[in-house]
């Protein structure tokens, strides 16, 4: 299981799989569903909100297919498969995800079956509890599927750049990810339309969903580029196109800097990732720079050229502890 | 981009700056459209003034390869390669010139009698 294609076919039946699971349930158990469907419940356990029952089967296949073309372009732009790590993380939560939304699915029916009016509809603690019990247990046999085939991963060492005393130096780059400016634009876009329909009424939209499409909007921007300067005072990162926030690694806390192959996915996505293995920068798969820090977690910083920053930096760290002083 | 100050070369700071970040743009290392990062931070990282590296950037915006934009900051021009291309091979020629005991004047005379 370590190559695209062989991906990709599991890619394709289980998103039959769950498709075909969906819209099964819903054929057999139409008749015995009330029209509308209850699908939210209020604190008191009583339903407080319906919709009919086919949009729900629309919403359910919809939002399913949506997770299956994210999982399909994931698949087509990850480079690398070899490893174990980046695998057991895209297919946890392939499998996690087609679980939920069967789970979730699952759990509407069963509250709305047999009984007449969606407003009889009951929901219990224990029924919440089940219809995650799927996503659990679809995550762990992704777990499975992923296998144990594992590439070594290597380290090169990286030979500090001679710095003699009194010279200066600094390295610089500026990483865009352009698909995640086009993402972030995208939410701002649905925040100005869903802004402008919430004054209509139209599909019940209130004031928290265009401001949350905002918010994330605004937050995502700051991450689809970074410039990161490295120098005297250790490394600078700068996120987004108005460079901030800031994030500074002085030099006193770096132990040194080599290069590693490393997958978003493995590493918690794209983006600014605080995982248990490091930190992560990361717009892109591939070429790190890693930053390793005393007695902290490493950082991994996506960066074309990354031996030559690891090289300045390890210049720098090596005549820091030959004199003392930069 | 890697920027280098030699200590051991007897040009002014920023001087090296504008041969450093010269040679980048000819190179193709540095590129049109290329943001630089913030004449501050170059100089905090640099620890030299920021007064020094202002001046350098702004002889490069005077020679055409870099332009200060509000909101944009310090970026490449797109005619900058080109521009750096001359600039280098004209500073590397006034060198060699100098090392030959040729003046300025004596130069700028050859150039001029070139066909």
């Amino acid at each position: 299981m370590t190559s695209r294609r062989s991906l990709s076919i599991v890619l394709s039946l289980w998103t039959l799989c769950v498709g075909f699971g969906a819209v099964l349930s819903w054929v057999l158990l139409s008749g015995r569903l009330p029209e509308p469907i209850a699908v939210h419940w209020g604190p008191d356990g009583s339903p407080d909100g319906s919709i009919d029952s086919r949009l729900w089967m629309i919403a359910v296949l919809g939002l399913w297919l949506l997770g299956a073309v994210a999982a399909a372009v994931v698949l087509k732009t990850t480079p690398d498969w070899e490893y174990r790590s980046v695998r057991r993380a895209y297919l946890v939560a392939l499998f996690g995800w087609g679980g939920f939304v069967l789970g979730v699915h699952g759990g509407i029916v069963v509250a709305n079956v047999d009984v007449e009016r969606w407003e009889q509809a009951q929901t219990s603690p224990a029924l919440v509890a089940l219809t995650l019990l799927p996503a659990v247990v679809a995550g762990y046999v992704g777990w499975l599927v992923a296998g144990k085939q594992n590439r070594e991963r290597t380290e090169v060492h990286i030979d500090p750049l001679e710095l003699p005393t009194g010279d200066r130096v600094t390295w610089n780059t500026r990483v865009t990810a352009r698909w995640a400016l086009w993402a972030s634009v995208s939410l701002f876009g649905l925040a100005l339309i869903t802004a402008g329909l919430v004054p209509t009424g139209l599909g019940g939209l209130q004031w928290p969903i265009p401001i949350v499409l905002a918010a994330a909007g605004i937050a995502g921007s700051a991450f689809t580029s970074f410039t990161m300067l490295i120098g005297a005072r250790g490394v600078l990162i700068r996120f987004g196109v108005l460079g901030w926030p800031v994030w500074r690694i002085g030099l006193d806390q770096i132990e040194s800097a080599t290069v590693q192959d490393r997958q978003a996915l493995e590493l918690g996505g794209w983006g600014l990732r605080i995982t248990p293995y490091g930190t992560a920068v990361m717009l892109r798969s591939g070429e790190c720079l890693v930053v390793k820090r005393h007695r902290r977690k490493p950082v991994y910083i996506t960066v074309n050229d990354a031996a030559s920053a690891a090289a300045v930096l390890n210049g720098l760290l090596e005549r820091e502890s030959r004199t003392g002083r930069q | 981009m890697l920027l280098y100050l030699d200590a051991a070369d007897p040009s002014p700071l920023h001087e090296q700056l504008v041969g450093g970040i010269r040679r980048a743009i000819a190179e193709g290392r540095c590129r049109p459209g290329d943001r630089l990062p913030p004449a501050k931070d170059l100089a905090e990282q640099l620890d030299v003034n920021a007064n020094t590296v202002l001046r350098a950037l702004r002889q490069l915006r005077d020679e055409g390869l870099l332009e200060f934009r509000r909101g944009r900051g310090i970026s490449v021009t797109d005619a900058a390669p080109a521009h750096a291309a001359v600039a280098r091979a004209a500073a590397e020629l006034d060198a060699l010139a100098r090392q030959h005991g040729y003046s300025r004047a004596e130069l700028m005379s050859l150039i001029e009698r070139l066909p």
